[in-house]
């Protein structure tokens, strides 16, 4: 069958499947059955059908290119990939404004992930949500009289959202060009604001949305430039290269940004696109046309024989890294990364099965996603860039996860932490590691969030000092924690099997170390980074489980209360346990595995890729084959699996047998610990640096509209007025005074002449008018002989 | 008055129709002052149905013409349409000359819109009824004849005629402070309109339509060769604008070209209805002391004004001024956006907020339809600024929706519990859920979200905005930031939170029909808009491809002529 | 010469050859109305038809005067008549027209307002044909005596008009006030003509230019130089008297406010006419060489003159953009501080003869070069009376009538008019924004044909004052009409219902009719005013 005709279709109908439920619910929610709980089903039906075309995708990629344990990277991925526009938003002379698609391995891949963990969490949710169904007493919303809120339910409001949430996520998987990417990643940016805020009588809710929306505005922001960049300097946002029909009918091609930034004859290499050149190079440019006058032909002629000379000396290298700045600016905003990150904790006020959906699994993983789709156009240095940010990121967030108490909170750091693991694979060129970590990363955090959840459900509290011994209450939630825990702190038996956590962090952690290799001085950072923050994971995930499962109930009362999860909301939890745990392995008797799957989607080029130390020191990306090679992988898995047990044992030692008082290690390190504690105080110096500065400046620009603008206008008018009183003034004083001296005076004369005369005053007058007419006619005659000396 | 005289230009329907959608609301008015209609709902229904009528004269007008079809409107042609051309004042070749394009015609539809809603809108005003309505008619009259007219001397004529029923809905129906907002609106808009009215006399002594030759004459419908050389016909003044020795480059005053006056006279004039920043200051104390659907209405409509003005006057009449002061429509435009936004944030009254909003907004729609970026550089391609002004084109129907939306919606609540203060709200979406959702949607639409009218118009505007000026286009990225961060603090001082903290809170009633019936309109076409742009792009792209593409060939065979010859290069 | 040479002289010039009598007919008319009303008076003491009579006498006039052969023939060039004393040529027959119709409204506007007592009636209309006669000749004079025999004839009834109402002191001060002023301002002006016969050698107009003139070509010595300026500007100060122009305007405010409104009203426009054309022909008269009146003399070299001419143009301008710039912007501002309705309209009124003033500048200024600019200009000026007309006459009428049913003319005495009767307060809504210049009605026009004059004429300063102005006076007309419109009505003031289906509201409404109609008429309008400058500076 016609891939490149099925393919698409089946993907758009997975895509759109959910923007349907969403309507229906939206229209007709209350009225499916009673209090709308059929809203439940209709969402879970729908992303379950898109679930299954997924597969269908995928098993038709699949017959059309077998996958083989060949890498991709080292064969040209340009036909990897299908590209082709949906439907025309708007068009301005060749700047084209489309929904299109790029359908590679990674968005099969990144389908079947969101649309089967978006599965397990729907199915959860009509356990979680259930009590969402009869009117709510919202404790944590408390009324100015002290009462607890009492609302109705918003149970079909949930998995509208929800379902509105699958369909960008997809569209933001499928998009085929950036400004697609950037109409989706607002959406599920705002979805997710729907969703924080879903109690949105909580206050603390209300404030969470606004900041994680607001920050994601930041990262948006930077993404706004880059799309800038790219459209003035390229012409163009697709990803891909495909043919489209103009007016005439004609079909012309559709240029893309990777074909122009890694053209294939130039052997994927990166080069900056002619229109970037020609930008920068605009001075040039104008001498060049005012030394040929008018005749612009020749003058472009020239122009075209220059760019090279221009490219070679660096004009527009600074834009493209600006670009792809800017684009990496966006994601950090959307996964999390260490400037922006200070939003994701503070979203876990959603409902959990929102926390496991989209501030775990799948919207925060966007960020990650789209590094990894851009990566062809982003040049060394951005790639450094993302690699420090990523590193930073993973041991801050491990350093708070230590700390925090809030069983969400501790989740949701870990959830930074790993996506700063990511992040820091991508950037140091190992892009096959950081994206088979997020697929595998989707499926056991998914499965941690839901376990905290069902926790949660049970106690009523997430706060962790409140739990102990649930094991006994709660078993499957317990094992299956385990099992999450174990997989993201990558266990397993070095070089022979593990959990999948332990194969993604292992394809990282030797990326890592060929980096260090390549890079001996700065790769150092990196790599043993990586391995601390892998220490620090398992010690906090440990933790977690310890402080939640084992021990002795530190609250009888809640511990009364707990109860095991009902089974609509513990099959999920099995089924995404089983998920995590194989999901790294190779299909038995084949080598097929995700790894391979993705490996086809590997861009070429990247791992030659070198940096000209323009802009600071020169680094070299390793390509990731020295990687798979034997000996880095034993140095690399025993040295993970050393610094997991490390941190296990830590962990195991601390709270699983009380051994070490917590308490007392806390006074050791007090400032330290006070430092974790409080986040390394990051939201209270963004108060100072930002948010205060700006409501300031905002109240400045409000005062000088009302006491210099309008003061200036009404001034004026002000001015005007007095003006006119002046002239008014010396109207009726200083000249009339004098006159009306005069006129009273000769007033009087003409009273006493009045009682002197008898009669009428007015028919003397008159009489004089009529002889003044008389007179006139003899006056004329008089005159015109005399004087007018004709 | 020639107008029922002697001489029609096209097929008479053409010509009736537009004369009929400009003067039926004054019709109206006038029936309203004669025949004195006793009941107030007669009165209300009446100036409903005419506004309805005309809503209904604009679409047949507006509907792209298919063969066999009702459509009247070919799509895709840039230039002029449904021309009217009649002799009106043979001593000054004034012209009653009305046409419509592609920049015209949406803000037409808006008008019309807009028109309806409000006097839906304003069904509780009960004191003054039939003066109300009589005076809103006429006003209707004014925005329509402006959005058509093609002759300098009309326009101004229905410029102005917009002024005095203004003054009166404000002054005589408007808040506590009602009578200081309504001076102050009208001396501003005198000041403007002045000063229009200079540059226009201006334009018209210095023009000499001899220099057309025959066909760009009867592109201009000037059929008869006029006894004198000037005239104020808007099509011919662009072309003589454009000629390479364009009579309004002669030197004029302190060594600059009429053009540039008259550009810089326009320019202030058109800025003050814009409005921009520093003469924006008229536009929050009106909004806060207008009735609600006259608020709608200002917002809507008369600030587009200022932009259509800008659009259709000063760029093609006055190209090198243009070229020239770019970077001063384009600052002015960046720094209102800025301004704005930082303003609003710091508002404690719901309607000042949204008035600032409108700023903000607006500063949009000058830095699209300034940012001059067809430049040897870019070997004189006008794609971005085409798509930067029809950006900015796009902005204005999309904040005539939105803003319109959102003065509504706080009027519904005001009309409710009469304060505004935003931080006596909270709760409203528990308390009124329809009204809830419709406000999500309007003021999601004005935070420029994707999938909403509002986004359309910002991200082209942005992106075209990068290829005139770096530094202006980023600082109008960071504005997104400022915007999201006032609209998203005021829904959640307004209706997030556990229950409402302000007077009367039994007053809080869900919505009536009649104010669902208002808003949901405005609702659903900012979700259609921002889904299928296309419905006003197809009409607007066309239009302004064609006036970029103008200004990108005067830049490559006037302005880069004289550079060239004279050596020098300038920035792009 | 002896008598019967003299008598011969006269008839031939009058009715034979001249057919002088011709085209005084109008004025003649207008006596012959004047001696029945005395009759009238005289023989029906009892009840009176002077209005009857002075209606149909100045229907007559205008009869007499409107120019039928215009259409046939086309306008005729000017003509000297009564041996070249007085001008007759589309100008005067224009302003002639306007001047009448002026009157008939006016007439009818004093008998519906009810202002006169029955012993007054005669009176009255005698004195109005009277001043209408002087005004007439005004601005149709061609020579010195003619000019300060028409000022006077026109403001001697106009004086005994102001102290019309002998009931109250106001009027009786105001008239005294007027008259004063009127005698002195008109004894400088005569001594300023005096000055300029004396050293030009002749009383006749175009003579004493064309004497002007050669005596600049021959070069002018110092102290005649000083003299004629003295002169100038002696005439300027009558004239100024007459258009209440700043600083000669003093009287205005307390004549309007002591007199009538009807008064005010005949005042503020007919007078403002008559001296507006009389300006006109002394100020393009002095700043252009015409030979009319007598053959040309074989020296006579218009190009020449006209250069020769220059220094007299600039100084007229001078004198004229001054007085104009000044008017205008004092007369605004003075207006907006006003409380009582007459006085804000006679600071309304000096302000507006200031813009009309600004036309004659730019005619003088245009005249060097540009003859058909300076005809456009003059146009302009005519255009601009045409329509002041209407709307002063229209804002004077309500105030009058206002003043029957209020008994007061103070502003604060006007709020809330609106809700007793709303189309009174329309018309005076339309009048005021008429007055203010906005489109779409006729103050509109003027305002634009005079912007144009002055763009054309380049008199950049004039026309910034003009603008600035033209804002300035929107605070005190829109004054009126907020207090009409937006302040509640006071309490226990009795609410006048004025319906405009009364005499006096269909009067009112016959004025603003126009105010919209000739925004429409605009061509028509022009082309009147056009065929009025038609015949000048030939």
């Amino acid at each position: 069958m016609d891939v490149d005709l099925w393919l698409p279709r089946l993907l758009a109908l997975a895509w759109l499947t959910p923007l349907a439920s969403f309507a229906v619910i939206l229209f007709f929610g209350p009225r499916l059955g009673r209090s709308g709980r059929y809203a439940a089903q209709l969402a879970t039906v729908a992303v379950g059908l898109s679930c299954l075309l997924s597969f269908a995708a995928l098993g038709i990629w699949l017959l059309h290119y077998p996958l083989s344990a060949a890498h991709g990277a080292h064969e040209p991925a340009a036909q990897r990939a299908l590209c082709g526009e949906w439907y025309l938003l708007c068009a301005f002379g060749k700047l084209r404004f489309v929904i299109s698609y790029y359908i590679d391995a990674l968005t099969l891949a990144m389908f079947c992930m969101v649309t089967l963990v978006a599965l397990c969490i729907h199915v959860y949710s009509w356990g979680y949500m259930a009590e969402e169904l009869q009117e709510v007493t919202d404790a944590l919303a408390p009324l100015s009289d002290g009462q607890p809120l009492r609302r109705k339910g918003r149970y079909c409001r949930f998995f509208q959202w929800l379902s509105l949430f699958c369909f960008s996520m997809l569209g933001l998987v499928v998009a085929g060009n950036l400004a697609m990417v950037f109409v989706f990643w607002e959406l599920v940016g705002i979805c997710s604001y729907l969703l924080i805020g879903f109690w949105y009588e909580r206050r603390s809710a209300a404030y969470a949305a606004s900041k994680a929306f607001i920050v994601n505005r930041v990262g948006d922001c930077g993404m706004l430039v880059g799309l800038m960049i790219l459209l003035s300097g390229l012409g163009t946002l697709s990803f891909g290269v495909y043919y489209i029909r103009d007016e005439q009918g004609r079909s012309v091609l559709q240029a893309g940004i990777f074909s122009q930034v890694r053209p294939a004859r130039s052997d994927f290499q990166l080069q900056v696109p002619d229109g970037l050149v020609r930008m920068s190079a605009w001075r040039e440019v104008l001498k060049i046309l005012g030394a040929h006058g008018g005749n612009t032909a020749a003058a472009e002629k020239v122009i075209s024989e220059k760019l090279p000379d221009w490219r070679k000396s660096g004009y527009g290298y600074g834009l493209l890294l600006l670009a792809g700045l800017g684009v990496f600016c966006g994601c950090v905003g959307k996964s999390a990364q260490f400037p922006l990150h200070v939003w994701l904790p503070d979203a876990m006020e959603g409902p959990t099965p929102v926390s496991a959906l989209i501030h775990a699994a799948t919207m925060v993983a966007a960020g990650v996603y789209l590094v990894g789709r851009f990566y062809p156009a982003f040049t060394p240095e951005v790639l450094l860039i993302i690699a420090v940010v990523g590193c930073v990121t993973l041991l801050l967030a491990g350093t708070i996860a230590l700390t925090a108490t809030d069983i969400k909170r501790v989740l949701a750091y870990s959830t930074v932490s790993q996506l700063g693991f990511m992040m820091l694979a991508l950037g140091l060129g190992g892009w096959l590691a950081g994206v088979f970590h997020l697929l595998t990363h989707a499926f056991f955090k998914a499965l941690l969030f839901l376990c905290a959840g069902s926790v949660i459900h049970a106690c009523g509290v997430n706060e962790m000092p409140c739990f102990g011994g649930l094991r006994r209450k709660m078993p499957i939630t317990a094992w299956t924690m385990l099992i999450g825990c174990l997989a993201i702190t990558g266990a397993g038996i070095p070089t022979l099997i593990g959990l999948s956590g332990f194969y993604s962090k292992d394809l990282i952690l030797s990326q890592g170390f060929s980096f260090w290799s390549a890079n001996p001085g700065l790769g150092g950072w990196f790599f043993f980074g990586a391995l601390l923050g892998a220490c620090l994971t398992a010690c906090y995930m440990f933790r977690l489980w310890y402080l939640t499962f084992s021990g002795t109930p530190r609250d009888a009362h809640i511990y009364q209360h707990a109860h095991e999860s009902p089974r609509v909301m513990s099959v999920p939890l099995v089924v995404l346990a089983l998920l995590a745990a194989t999901v790294g392995w190779k299909a038995p008797g084949t080598d097929w595995s995700l790894r391979t799957l993705l490996e086809q989607a590997c861009p070429p080029g990247v791992e030659k890729g070198l940096s000209h130390g323009w802009y600071w020191p020169a680094v070299t990306l390793p390509a990731e084959k020295p990687a798979h090679e034997y000996y880095t992988a034993v140095i690399v898995e025993w040295s993970a699996f050393l610094v997991a047990l490390i941190g296990f044992l830590a962990a195991t030692v601390i709270y699983g047998m009380r051994k070490l008082d917590p308490a007392v290690i806390r006074r050791y390190f007090a400032p330290l610990y006070s430092l974790f504690w409080h986040k390394w105080w990051f939201d209270e110096l963004y108060g100072l640096l930002f948010v205060r500065p700006v409501l300031k400046l905002s109240l400045l620009a409000a005062a000088i509209d009302r006491h210099v603008w309008d003061r200036l206008a009404d001034g004026s008018a002000r001015a005007v007025a007095a003006l006119a009183r002046f002239d008014d003034y010396f109207d009726r004083r200083l000249v009339d005074g004098a006159v009306n001296l005069l006129a009273r005076w000769t007033q009087a004369s003409a009273y006493r002449l009045r009682r002197l005369q008898t009669g009428n005053l007015h028919s003397y007058i008159l009489w004089l008018a009529a002889g003044l007419i008389g007179l006139f006619v003899l006056l004329t005659l008089y005159w015109n002989y005399t004087m007018a000396g004709i | 008055m020639a107008i029922f005289g002697y001489y029609i230009s096209a097929e008479s329907l053409t010509a009736w129709l537009l004369s009929l959608i400009i003067f039926l609301p004054a019709l109206g008015a006038l029936v309203l002052c004669v025949f004195p209609i006793r009941s107030e709902r007669g009165v209300k229904w009446f100036s409903l149905v005419i506004t309805g009528i005309v809503l209904l004269l604009v679409l047949w007008l507006a509907w792209p013409a298919s063969e066999g079809g009702v459509g009247r409107y070919s799509l895709g042609a840039p230039g002029m349409q449904n021309l009217v051309a009649i002799p009106w004042i043979p001593a000054f070749n004034i012209q009653y000359l009305l046409g419509v394009d592609g920049v015209s015609l949406p803000l037409l539809l808006l008008t019309a819109l807009l028109s309806l809603l409000a006097v839906a809108a304003g069904w509780p005003i009960s004191e003054g009824v039939r003066a109300y309505h009589a005076l809103f008619l006429l006003l209707e009259t004014g925005m329509l004849g402006v959005f058509v007219a093609l002759d300098l001397f009309l326009f101004y004529v229905f410029w102005e005629v917009m002024l005095l029923p203004m003054y009166f809905l404000i002054g005589l129906w408007g808040g506590p402070r009602r009578e200081y907002a309504a001076i102050k609106f009208f001396l501003f808009t005198l000041v403007g309109s002045v000063l229009i009215l200079l540059a226009i006399l201006l334009l018209y002594f210095n023009s000499d339509v001899r220099l057309l030759d025959a066909d760009q004459l009867r592109q201009c419908m000037i059929t008869a060769p006029p006894a004198s050389p000037h005239t104020f016909n808007i099509l011919a003044l662009a072309e003589l604008g454009r000629l390479p020795d364009s009579p309004f480059q002669e030197t004029f005053l302190w060594g600059k070209s009429v053009s540039w006056w008259a550009f810089l006279l326009l320019l202030v004039g058109f800025i003050i209805k814009l409005p921009s920043v520093p003469l924006h200051t008229w536009l929050p104390d009106a909004h806060v002391e207008a009735p609600t659907p006259i608020s709608m209405i200002l917002a809507g409509v008369l600030l587009k004004m200022g932009g259509y003005g800008v659009i259709r006057l000063c760029y093609p009449i006055c190209p090198d001024a243009a070229y020239e002061l770019s970077w001063l429509v384009c600052t002015l435009g960046t720094v209102s956006m800025l301004y704005g936004a930082l303003a609003a944030m710091a508002q404690k009254d719901f309607k000042r907020l949204v008035a600032y909003s409108s700023v903000s907004h607006m500063g949009y729609v000058l830095l699209g339809l300034g940012a001059w970026s067809t430049t040897a550089a870019v070997r004189y391609s006008s794609d971005n600024w085409s798509m930067a002004m029809s950006g900015a084109m796009f902005q204005m129907i999309a904040h005539g929706i939105s803003s319109a939306g959102m003065f509504f919606l706080v009027g519904v609540v005001y009309d409710r519990v009469h304060h505004r203060d935003l931080d006596r709200f909270g709760g409203l979406f528990g308390r009124m859920p329809e009204y809830g959702g419709l406000s999500l949607v309007i003021f999601f639409a004005a935070l420029g979200l994707p999938g909403l009218c509002g986004f359309v118009g910002e991200f082209l505007v942005i992106l075209g905005a990068w290829s005139y000026s770096k530094a202006l286009a980023v600082i109008a990225a960071t504005t997104v930031i400022l915007t999201a961060g006032y609209i998203l603090w005021t829904i959640q001082r307004v209706y997030l939170g556990a229950e409402y903290k302000g007077p009367r809170p039994e007053k809080l009633t869900p919505m009536t029909a009649r104010e669902i019936a208002v808003a949901a309109p405005l609702a659903l076409l900012a979700v259609v808009l921002g889904v299928y742009p296309r419905l006003m792009l197809d009409y607007i792209e066309p239009a302004t491809r064609q006036t970029a593409a103008q200004m990108a060939r005067w830049t490559a065979d006037v302005h880069d002529e004289i550079i060239s010859s004279s050596g020098e290069t300038d920035e792009p | 010469m002896n008598a019967e040479q003299l008598v011969q002289a006269v008839v031939h010039d009058t009715i034979a050859a001249g057919e002088s009598l011709a085209m005084f007919s109008a004025e003649l008319a207008l006596c012959a109305t004047i001696v029945l009303i005395l009759l009238g008076k005289i023989f029906f003491p009892r009840r009176q038809p002077a209005y009857l009579l002075s209606v149909a006498g100045l229907g007559v006039a205008l009869l007499l005067t409107f120019p039928r052969e215009w259409l046939t023939e086309g306008i005729p060039p000017a003509k000297p008549i009564f041996t070249a004393t007085l001008l007759a040529d589309s100008f005067t027959t224009i302003l002639r027209l306007v001047l009448l119709s002026f009157a008939l409204l006016f007439v009818t506007f004093a008998q519906l307002s009810r202002v006169l007592e029955k012993d007054e009636q005669s009176e009255f209309h005698v004195l109005l044909l009277g001043a209408l006669i002087g005004m007439c000749v005004m601005f149709s004079a061609a020579h010195v005596l003619i000019v300060v025999l028409g000022m006077e004839m026109a403001s001697l009834p106009c004086y005994v008009l102001a102290g019309l109402k002998r009931r109250h002191g106001a009027a009786g001060e105001a008239a005294l006030k007027y008259a004063v002023f009127g005698a002195g301002t008109a004894g400088i002006m005569l001594y300023g003509f005096s000055l300029l016969s004396g050293v030009l050698g002749s009383a006749h107009l175009p003579t004493m230019t064309l004497r002007l003139a050669e005596l600049m070509q021959e070069g002018i010595s110092a102290d005649q130089g000083v003299v004629l300026m003295f002169a100038g500007l002696m005439v300027m100060v009558g004239v100024a008297f007459k258009l209440a122009a700043v600083p000669f305007h003093f009287w205005a405010p307390d004549v309007f406010e002591g007199a009538t409104a009807e008064v005010a009203a005949f005042l503020s426009v007919a007078s403002k006419l008559a001296a507006l054309g009389l300006l006109t022909r002394l100020a393009t008269g002095f700043a252009y060489p015409a030979a009319i009146g007598f053959p040309a003399p074989e020296s006579f070299d218009a190009g020449a003159m006209l250069s020769a001419l220059s220094p007299v143009r600039h100084y007229i301008l001078a004198l004229l953009s001054f007085t104009a710039a000044v008017s205008c912007t004092f007369g605004n501002l003075a207006a907006y501080g006003q409380t009582n309705m007459k006085r804000l309209l006679a600071y309304s009124t000096i302000a507006q003869a200031g813009y009309m003033m600004m036309t004659v500048a730019a005619a003088v200024s245009l005249l060097d070069s540009r003859l058909d600019s300076a005809r456009e200009a003059i146009a302009a000026l005519v255009l601009y009376l045409m329509v002041y007309m209407f709307m002063n006459l229209a804002a004077f009428a309500i105030v009058a009538f206002l003043r029957n049913a209020l008994g007061s003319e103070e502003i604060s005495d006007y709020a809330g008019l609106v809700h007793s009767s709303p189309g009174l307060c329309v018309c005076m809504a339309l009048a005021m924004f008429s007055l203010l210049g906005l489109p779409p009605l006729a103050g509109f026009l003027p305002k634009v044909v005079l912007f144009l004059a002055l763009i054309d004429a380049k008199l950049w300063g004039l026309l910034f004052i003009a603008a600035l102005n033209t804002v300035l006076s929107l605070f005190y007309y829109l004054r009126v009409v907020r207090v009409m419109v937006l302040e509640p009505e006071p309490k226990g003031r009795f609410a006048p219902r004025i319906p405009l289906f009364s005499s006096a509201g269909a009067y009112c409404l016959l004025l603003s009719i126009p105010l919209v109609a000739l925004f429409f008429m605009f061509d028509g309008l022009l082309n009147w005013s056009r065929a009025a400058a038609a015949a000048l500076f030939r």
